[in-house]
């Protein structure tokens, strides 16, 4: 599977001072990894497999690029996939959740990563879950690991992905009333005035001088 | 101005509205507390308050003199990196990387150097002088950061010398890296295949002295902290 992108990680428009914004480029998007995974990796996707009977169903690939091992869960699954991987397979840590935009992934739009640690193995995996831009919901993994609270709350502010299940799904970075989330690619680069107490300052981008 | 606001209140001059943003009523506050029979008051801490270091808004429910619960505004060290880096390119961004925790900006640099790297499939071709340069320059880069927290920290608890100390050691870290890369913070030395720029000469000696210097300084700097019994009564076994 492959596509045309054009300029620096999908944005365009405005600001761009890298001079790749004419960038074009073929993009490449995995399919599924054949065994043998290598490393550790077909231990764990083993481990899974017997811990978790719906397996199948509910990881739709299972990718290893650059020595790193990404299962992509359907995101109904999530929360089972998650508690088992915690409880049988000794995944103790949440590193956070990071969130990505795919402006071209038709349905699939949104996308969640959260990087998993298992302490007592010394091994390091992936899940990935993705949904579309038009019901921007996946089930928040609070109740499995308590630490992904904050982490949820700044990929709801940056990316507008609703944490179904969340204790307290509020931005956390950009002020209550903020319109919009700032790391989708269609959001600018600059660009917004700043408003104190009814005074206005322009955008740095919109002020006479640079005009 | 339809509205009355109280903490900025407005006026008209030729060069258009003047607000003069003024603090909170205290003594309203005070008042209006000493009529209700209930301890518990709301407080907003911050986002600017002389013991948090940098911005912090925390909005405290307070019973007494106990925190009952607190809420956290983090948000205003949040500078949009990751959206500048979407509209630069792979070595721009350590410009920026390297500003994103400014007492540890090697770490930073080379946590991202080694992502893009990994990305492009170049890891193995870093030059292994490269790499010990690195590490080199993280290891003395961990000694002014911890510097800054012993530092910063006892002053915390209200001892004021061992801050002196555990920042002319700093300087001195920071002075070498000053000689190696023309700047002692952010100085976006690290870059995606390598480093900046070599070792200049001498430094190898240089930097030997130093080690020297600071092992000796440490000593007076440990005895100092070790020595107060409120710095280890509030330190130790604490978690």
């Amino acid at each position: 599977m492959t596509q045309d992108q054009s300029g620096m990680f999908g944005a365009a428009g405005t600001g761009d001072t890298s001079g790749y914004g004419g960038l074009v480029r073929q993009s490449v998007s995995f399919g599924s990894t054949e065994r043998p995974y290598g490393s550790y990796f077909d231990e764990v996707a083993d481990d899974l497999e017997r811990a978790y009977p719906d397996f199948s169903d509910a990881i739709t690939r299972v990718v290893v690029d650059r020595g790193e091992l990404t299962l992509h869960v359907k995101k109904e699954r999530l929360v089972e996939v998650a508690s088992i991987l915690r409880d049988k397979l000794k995944f103790e840590m949440c590193m956070g959740v990071s969130g990505v935009h795919y402006p071209d992934r038709t349905g699939a739009e949104l996308v969640a990563l959260y990087p998993l640690l298992s302490m007592t193995k010394n091994q390091r995996i992936r899940l990935e879950v993705a949904t579309s831009e038009l019901d921007p919901h996946i089930p928040s993994l609070v109740e499995v690991w308590a630490g992904n609270n904050w982490h949820e709350r700044e990929v709801f502010d940056m990316f507008g992905i609703i944490f179904d299940g969340h204790p307290g799904l509020t931005r956390i970075l950009m002020p209550d009333d903020w319109d919009g989330h700032p790391q989708r690619k269609d959001y600018p680069l600059g660009g917004i005035a700043v408003e104190y107490k009814g005074a206005t300052t322009p955008a740095p981008s919109n002020r006479r001088s640079y005009r | 101005m339809t509205t009355f606001d109280p903490y900025a209140s407005s006026r008209e001059t030729t060069e258009g509205t003047v607000f003069s943003v003024t603090g909170g009523d205290w003594d309203s506050l005070v008042s209006e507390i000493g009529e209700s029979k209930e301890e518990r008051i709301i407080v907003n801490m911050g986002p600017q308050h002389p013991s948090t270091h940098g911005v912090l808004r925390l909005v405290l429910e307070l019973e007494g003199e106990t925190v009952t619960e607190v809420r956290t505004g983090i948000g205003y060290l949040h500078t949009g990196i990751e959206k500048n880096i979407e509209f630069r390119n792979w070595t721009q961004a350590v410009t920026f990387v390297t500003r994103m925790d400014y007492l540890s900006p090697i770490f930073n640099e080379t946590a991202y150097c080694l992502a893009v790297e990994k990305l492009l499939g170049i890891t193995n071709d870093i030059p292994e002088r490269a790499s010990v340069i690195r590490v080199l320059m993280m290891e003395l880069n961990r000694i002014s950061s911890h510097m800054v927290a012993l530092g910063t920290g006892a002053l915390e608890l209200g001892a004021m010398a061992p801050m002196f100390f555990a920042f002319r050691e700093r300087e001195m870290v920071l002075d070498a890296f000053e000689e190696i890369s023309g700047l002692r913070m952010n100085m976006a030395y690290v870059r995606p295949g390598g480093v900046s720029q070599d070792l200049p000469a001498g430094m190898n000696l240089k930097l030997r002295e130093l080690v020297k210097t600071l092992r000796k300084n440490f000593k007076d700097n440990a005895t100092l902290l070790i020595g107060n019994t409120i710095w280890m009564k509030r330190t130790e076994g604490i978690g």
